[in-house]
């Protein structure tokens, strides 16, 4: 059952990093107010964050 | 005869000297903060963590988010002072001095350290510190006035409950309380840019690049699908860590798919913003309440 879950909950937090990635890449040039380098940092710092936990999850 | 000019600038009483002070905590917020403080605690002791550890752990919960939420106001003064939501707040309406709120505000900050470090651990205490450290200098000053990420990574902030509640029972942070922390940290942008699709114009006016207000109410709520999608993800791994059980999974499931649903029709509904901002704490209130009942109830 707790294996269910983990690919579950693993490809819908996927999903979801990945439409947030898309969002924020794809509407970049019209929503940014600061500059391109701290745009993506700001951008990929959560969903690397999250990537790591998700992947930490899996470890443990 | 003229009788003496007596000038009454602005008459105060004690009660309404204390009534500003209070206001300025901001109670209401600190409430759902500590609905996430709580559950953690009870996940981390694996049953209920003591009645003296869990006031301890509030007490000092509240100090810091209220020391937080006061120095905010004092930084934001000139946002508040245009909004419609915040122009009745004590400092746009001098009913108290800036220099005071600040000072106020760092009281409750180092009192809720010292508290949660003399009656916890220095790991509770430091991480309740980070949190208004986060709060003040990354969010207020850094980005709520120059990126639309603001409330993205200023959401950290108010996610660090979640870690403070765990480290206060085990002296650690393990993985379940970063998932938890993961959890609120993805809820905060839906929840709080509802409340920009309300106050959009308030927001324009103040100069505040909310993702609403800068990319219009139709895109920022494709975001906020995107980040709900994530957020019913990372409930799910919460159960997978095994830090919780069925009856945890079956609320988070059923909340998660109608907050997936609300978010989805506020897309074409927009008037329904604020509605859909105080489902969305009930939402997180079903989720954390969730992983009480689920420790308390099954071990």
């Amino acid at each position: 059952m707790r294996g269910t879950v983990l690919v579950v909950g693993t490809v819908l937090t996927g999903l979801g990093l990945a439409m947030i990635l898309w969002r924020e890449l794809s509407g970049a040039r019209e929503r940014r107010r600061v500059g391109a380098v701290r745009d993506v940092v700001e951008v990929l710092l959560p969903l690397v964050a999250a990537v790591v936990l998700v992947v930490w999850v899996w470890v443990s | 005869m003229t009788s003496p000019s007596v000038r009454i600038t602005n008459p105060r009483t004690d009660v309404s000297v204390v009534k500003t002070y209070v206001e300025l905590m901001k109670l209401r917020i600190v409430e759902l903060l500590l609905i996430t403080t709580l559950p953690a605690m009870v996940a981390a002791a694996r049953g209920w963590p003591g009645w003296w550890l869990a006031f301890a752990t509030l007490v000092g919960g509240t100090l810091s988010s209220a020391g937080a939420n006061a120095i905010n106001q004092a930084i934001d003064i000139d946002i508040d002072r245009v909004m419609s939501r915040t122009r009745r707040r004590p400092l746009p309406t001098d009913r108290v001095s800036r220099r005071a709120v600040v000072v106020f505000g760092s009281a409750l900050g180092g009192a809720g350290f010292a508290w949660l470090w003399a009656t916890t651990n220095l790991l509770a205490a430091t991480l309740s510190l980070t949190g208004l450290l986060l709060y003040v200098f990354v969010y207020s000053l850094l980005l709520k006035r120059t990126t639309t990420q603001n409330i993205v990574i200023g959401g950290a902030a108010g996610a660090m409950p979640a870690l403070v509640g765990w480290a206060a029972v085990t002296n650690s942070v393990a993985l379940p309380a970063w998932v938890m922390f993961a959890i609120v940290f993805f809820w905060t942008p839906p929840h709080f840019w509802a409340l920009a699709v309300r106050y959009r114009k308030d927001y324009e006016r103040a100069g505040v690049p909310m993702l609403p207000v800068v990319v219009g109410e139709r895109r920022a709520m494709d975001h906020m699908v995107a980040y709900t999608v994530t957020l019913i993800g990372m409930t799910l791994l919460l159960y997978a860590t095994g830090a919780v059980g069925w009856l945890y999974l079956v609320a988070a499931a059923t909340a998660g798919i109608a907050f997936l649903a609300g978010t989805w029709s506020l897309r074409d509904h927009p008037e329904a913003a604020m509605r859909y901002f105080t489902y969305s704490n009930v939402y997180l209130s079903v989720v954390f309440i969730a992983i009480a009942v689920d420790v308390l109830v099954l071990g």
